[in-house]
């Protein structure tokens, strides 16, 4: 009797933890407090509205700061760098610009620059990701 | 009135990032907030371009737009 009930509470101890979803974005909870309490449902979106402001902010300090590394770094042809632009992406991505007659040399190079700058991106972030597993 | 799957997508978008009403964001802090890099630079074959690598982007108006609006409606597309 008693290790039924106590399974009883365990399943009902379960089921809430799933109702709870920890990982719930709080926008989520905006629509469902829209009509339950439209005070707190106004105020949760003025904190996820702000927070948008700061991370629009915060990411194009970061990409502007970025950039200019990334320029410098290419002016200095560090054959680091150089190495992570594989020369067969390039080609793949020739026989695409192909497709664009109106495309011009300058903005094929351009383009090319932009995906090198992607490409610059990803793999200080994959460094970043592998340095704090290691931690 | 149903919405179509863009429009959808559109709305869901704009209630992560909180907004409610026009105003609330511009096109270039949604761009930004959605890890897309807006720039301006000379552009010869079009008026605006999207480069993309998993979830970041650059996306380039052309300078030679002087017409604010005209900037906006290349950005959004």
């Amino acid at each position: 009797m008693e290790v039924n009930n106590t399974l009883k509470v365990l399943k009902k101890f379960y089921g809430l933890l799933m109702e709870m979803n920890y990982h719930k974005e709080p926008a989520d909870f905006v629509e469902e407090l829209e009509e339950e309490n439209p005070f707190i449902s106004m105020h949760l979106r003025n904190v996820i509205l702000h927070r948008t402001k700061a991370k629009a902010i915060l990411k194009k300090k970061k990409y502007l700061a970025l950039k200019e590394q990334f320029i410098a770094l290419k002016e200095l042809g560090l054959d680091k760098l150089q190495e992570l632009f594989a020369p067969k992406e390039r080609i793949e991505m020739v026989k695409l610009f192909r497709k664009f007659e109106e495309l011009t040399e300058k903005d094929i190079d351009s383009i090319n620059d932009d995906q090198d700058f992607l490409i610059f991106i990803s793999s200080l972030k994959d460094k970043l990701e592998d340095k704090d597993g290691a931690k | 009135m149903a919405l179509n799957k863009s429009q959808i997508e559109a709305n869901k978008l704009l209630n992560s990032l909180g907004w409610s009403k026009p105003g609330d964001l511009t096109l270039s802090e949604i761009a930004f907030a959605s890890n897309a890099f807006v720039e301006e630079s000379i552009i010869e074959g079009s008026q605006g371009r999207i480069v993309m690598k998993g979830n970041e982007a650059i996306i380039t108006v052309s300078s030679k737009i002087e017409f604010e609006p005209k900037k906006k409606f290349v950005l959004a597309h």
